[in-house]
């Protein structure tokens, strides 16, 4: 009986649609902008200690675009409030920031460059600078044709170089095209990802990144007013602990996680999102599982990195 | 021509206007075109989100990627035909439709936002709860059958709840979840799994509701859909309406272009036919100015225009003698119509000669022509061509109380030749020293002018003071016949002159040189002395001829009344011959002295009457005894019946007047008949005598 009844709710509900979709292998972007966004993105220019870049909380090469910090450090090392998500595949979310409160990547790039407490530039600051810079007016002039470079051109060509940064061929992505199995353990590890109900909020090529969720669904999610969530948007008690869901590409070298960094490994994080969001903890196997699907999902660097070496 | 040009303007102005009007309704329409797909696409996508949405509901697990990805598209077409495509104000209804469209959409994407989390929240326990159903099996060592089939009967009214999606069934599952309540384990870890359990239930109750309202509202409350379906349909209307006014537009500027078009070709044939009328008249006026009314040759301008296209020129200026005469003979109509036939018969004469020559019509009576080299054959070309028109009798049309009758006519002519320019000046110059010397023509040259003439008159000069200071001026007498009884009547005093080598000199050729000179005078008195001392001692009646220069003299004229008053017997005897002429300026001298000689017993005769300068008034004024009819006149009075009616008319008036009448150049039988015939009382000529040193014989 009891199989009988496995049977039919696995059949039933649990319906053979792919909700996860691989990350594209080629993407289109403006290859001269985004060489110029590339030398923006980590150049300490930007901000106001002449010392802090993009990439030094979105270290693309070793930190997976992030800073391994649980919060980030800005300026003077100041520390921030929040953890820095990564800047890997931002292409395909829907909204910025933990809260969401950025439409677009445009719209994002203010709030580090003019936070006090990450580059505290203002943007006339930073044309000003870059101004007179005559490496950087000399390339705006060849990329853009101005004489005078606006923030509106740093902001695009910025916008430019992380619309590059996508992470494909995974080994789940090339599963998702046919082109390579997965072991029976990561094959179970995702069913799992899917049965627990993980993919309702995880889904889309990003496997999050496309909604706004709460955390602390059926074990009470402690709750405090710093942190960055949907309620300091909207002020609905509802939004309390709502966050944009994180991605899980490239989860395992994301660390530490949540939104203030203050779960150190990936095995703990899914311990914990099972126990606040479902109410108990994964056995050993299910979490072995889950991490070695999660595992899977860790991509390649993006062509304009890898193209470095040949320049 | 500011008329065309205007129009002109005006059509490439139309022209550019319906270019860019046509350019206008191109973009116009394409732009209409895509508007309306994007439009259409928003509409597209609305369905796709609704889709989407209601997949994500069914399906335990959505890929919510593919709403964001719909929306993003449709924001972004809402930029598009706001920043662009409905910018126009002829869409302005469409713009607030899609503000408001604008307003929904938003309100719809923050629906789906909470939707997702909702419907994640709801799958998420959905998901599990069977699992963790199972999860009772496997902690409970004797499961208890009660709870494990409420725990079923719960789960199969969740999925009755979800998937109907019908809230009435929430009383149920709320009901069943009360008698869930009421189990409690004594096992903690039962117990742990019996809240957690109740947990998802809970969130299942509390979020339900929400996600119930959520759907229900992006799928059937939300107006975005009917809106975006009235934008459509508000954009078609406007567009339509833009086309009417385009249409319309067209129309009215296609027809004021063919209409600009039509005006500007009108004007231009106008303008076209206006310009040749001109070059027409212009041609017109350019000839005529050029050409001699009258003959139609080319005129005096026409020959200073010509005359500087010859590098040897020949000039003949050809002069028709006395042409006045016959003007006042026969009037200007038959003047006119002897020079158009003298023109033509010269411009003939040459053509028969074969010599490329140009005839003009310089002034009244002279004409030009004008050849080429051939000068050593000058002479005898002009004198065969004075020949020819001596010879000719030209034949005149003209009117005689009615009839038309035809006069011949017969003209003698001079010419001047020139070689060198100017030449109308230097054949003139020739030509007047011709008509001096009464000779047919001559060849101008520089020392003929300068030198030779004035050589020749200095030669008669000299001969005027050898005859005056040896006594070398003579009288010669014609007689004057009485035609009635045929006996003399009087006689003519004429002057004649012996040079040194004995050469009588003729009147003609030194009077006018004369004239000029101090010895006219005495001239004049030397004639009226000798021909007082020639008729002193008789009884013949005798003329003298004066001069108006005479008369008007004090000397000549105090001389005449001195002998006349001396001699009054000789004074009974003479006649003063006057010549009327142009040159008389006071009339009122000569009156005077005609008055004083006829009053000391003088009579007076009018000479060369009928010769062009006769005044009758002034002939009635002078109460002349005779009038002397000038014998160009009667030359010609038996051939002529103009003629004869000019002298019978003279004749006429004459008699009534008591004026007796002379016929002066009585040269044959003929004349001499028709003279008597006409009842002119006296006749002179060389029919009847010539002039003679010798008189008074009988």
């Amino acid at each position: 009986m009891k199989a009988i009844i496995l049977l039919m709710l696995t059949v039933s509900y649990v319906y053979g649609y792919e909700p996860v979709q691989p990350v594209p292998q080629v993407v289109e972007y403006d290859k001269n902008k985004a060489e110029l966004g590339k030398l923006l993105f980590h150049d300490p220019i930007l901000a106001k200690d002449n010392r802090t870049s993009c990439s030094y909380c979105h270290d693309l090469y070793q930190k997976c675009g992030t800073d391994h910090r649980p919060v980030s450090q800005g300026i003077y090392d100041k520390e921030g409030k929040v953890n820095a998500p990564t800047v890997y595949n931002v292409r395909f979310h829907f909204r910025f920031f933990w809260d969401g409160r950025a439409k677009t990547l445009k719209e994002q790039i203010l709030g580090p460059i003019q936070s006090p407490i990450e580059m505290s530039m203002s943007l006339n600051e930073v044309e000003n600078r870059l101004n007179n810079h005559p490496v950087y007016k000399k390339k705006f002039k060849e990329i853009y044709g101005v004489d005078r470079i606006t923030f509106e051109l740093v902001a695009d060509a910025i916008v430019e170089f992380e619309k590059a940064l996508i992470t494909p061929n995974s080994k789940f992505d090339k599963y998702l095209r046919g082109e390579t199995p997965l072991t029976k353990k990561e094959l179970e590890g995702y069913r799992l990802f899917k049965k627990l109900g993980c993919i309702s909020c995880h889904n889309g090529v990003n496997l999050g990144g496309n909604s706004f969720q709460k955390i602390g669904v059926i074990k009470p999610y402690p709750w405090h007013p710093s942190y960055p969530d949907r309620y300091r948007i909207t002020g609905k008690e509802f939004d309390k602990n709502v966050y944009r869901v994180p991605t899980l590409r490239n989860i395992d070298c994301t660390y530490p996680y949540f939104h203030d960094g203050s779960v150190q490994t990936l095995e703990e994080a899914v311990q914990l999102m099972a126990y606040y969001n479902l109410g108990f903890r994964l056995s050993a196997d299910e979490l072995d599982k889950i991490i070695a699907f999660l595992k899977t999902l860790r991509g390649e660097l993006p062509q304009i990195l890898k193209n470095e070496g040949k320049q | 021509v500011k008329k065309l040009y205007i129009v002109i303007g005006l059509a490439i102005f139309v022209t550019l206007g319906l270019v860019t009007f046509n350019q206008f309704t191109k973009d116009f329409l394409q732009k209409s075109a895509e508007t309306l797909d994007i439009i259409k696409d928003i509409e597209k996508y609305e369905y796709k989100i609704n889709s989407d949405v209601l997949k994500s509901s069914f399906y335990l697990y959505y890929n919510y990627d593919e709403l964001h990805i719909s929306i993003s598209k449709i924001e972004k077409n809402i930029q598009q035909l706001k920043s662009d495509h409905l910018n126009h104000f002829s869409h302005r209804k469409s713009k607030k439709i899609l503000n408001e469209y604008e307003k929904e959409f938003n309100k719809k994407v923050e629906a789906i936002h909470e939707f997702e989390t909702v419907n994640s929240l709801i799958k998420n326990s959905q998901i599990y709860i069977p699992t963790l159903a199972l999860k009772y099996i496997q902690i409970a060592e004797k499961p208890d059958l009660e709870y494990f089939l409420l725990l079923n009967k719960i789960i199969s009214s969740l999925f009755i709840l979800k998937n109907s999606p019908d809230k009435s069934f929430i009383t149920e599952l709320y009901q069943d979840i009360q008698n869930l309540k009421k189990f409690s384990f004594a096992d903690p870890q039962l117990q742990q799994f019996h809240n957690v359990f109740l947990s998802h239930l809970n969130v299942f109750l509390h979020n339900f509701p929400i996600y119930y309202d959520k759907l229900d509202y992006i799928l059937q409350d939300n107006k975005d859909t009917y809106i975006i379906n009235r934008l459509k349909e508000t954009f078609i209307r406007e567009t339509d309406q833009e086309m009417k006014i385009i249409t319309v537009f067209s129309i009215g500027s296609t027809a004021l272009f063919l209409g600009v078009l039509g005006y500007l070709a009108i004007l231009l044939i106008k303008l076209e036919s206006n310009n040749r009328l001109l070059k027409k008249l212009q041609r017109n006026l350019e000839l005529k100015m050029v050409t001699d009314e009258l003959t139609g040759l080319p005129n005096r301008k026409a020959f200073f225009l010509r005359e500087r296209n010859y590098s040897q020129p020949t000039f003949i200026l050809v002069n028709v003698d006395n042409f006045k005469h016959i003007n006042d003979l026969y009037g200007s109509e038959f003047g006119d119509q002897l020079l158009v036939k003298l023109g033509s018969f010269i411009k003939t004469f040459f053509e028969k000669e074969k010599i490329n020559a140009e005839v003009f019509r310089l002034g009244a009576d002279d004409f030009g022509i004008l050849y080429e080299n051939l000068r050593e054959k000058t002479a005898q070309i002009v004198e065969k061509l004075i020949k020819e028109i001596e010879n000719h009798t030209f034949i005149i049309k003209t009117e005689d109380t009615g009839r038309e009758i035809d006069v011949e006519l017969t003209i003698n002519v001079s010419a001047g030749v020139s070689y060198e320019k100017p030449l109308l000046e230097k054949a003139d110059m020739v030509l007047k020293y011709v008509k001096k010397r009464r000779e047919k023509y001559m060849i101008y040259s520089p020392d003929l002018n300068l030198a030779k003439i004035i050589e020749d008159n200095l030669k008669i000069l000299d001969i005027i003071k050898y005859a005056i200071n040896n006594n070398k001026v003579h009288l010669y007498y014609q007689p004057i016949f009485d035609n009635k009884t045929g006996r003399i009547a009087k006689y003519e005093c004429l002057i004649r002159i012996t040079d040194p080598e004995g050469n009588i000199i003729s009147p003609l050729s030194f009077l006018p040189i004369a004239k000029e000179s101090k010895y006219y005078s005495i001239i004049t008195r030397t004639v009226i002395e000798k021909s007082f001392e020639r008729f002193r001692d008789t009884d013949m009646e005798f003329s003298i001829n004066l001069s108006s220069e005479d008369m008007t003299d004090e000397d000549i004229v105090s001389y005449i009344y001195g002998i006349l008053e001396a001699e009054p017997e000789v004074a009974k005897r003479v006649t003063f011959e006057i010549l009327e002429s142009e040159s008389i300026k006071n009339y009122e001298q000569i009156y005077t002295f005609v008055k004083n000689v006829k009053n000391l017993g003088a009579k007076i005769a009018i000479d060369d009457f009928g010769s062009g300068y006769s005044n009758y008034s002034h002939i009635v004024n002078l109460e002349p005894d005779y009038i002397k009819i000038d014998g160009s006149l009667i030359k010609q009075l038996p051939y002529d019946l103009y003629v004869q009616v000019i002298v019978s008319t003279i004749v006429d008036f004459s008699r009534k007047l008591g004026i007796r009448t002379v016929a002066e150049y009585v040269y044959n039988e003929d004349v001499y008949t028709m003279v008597k015939s006409m009842g002119i009382d006296y006749s002179q000529g060389y029919y009847l005598g010539k002039p003679s040193k010798r008189c008074c014989i009988h």
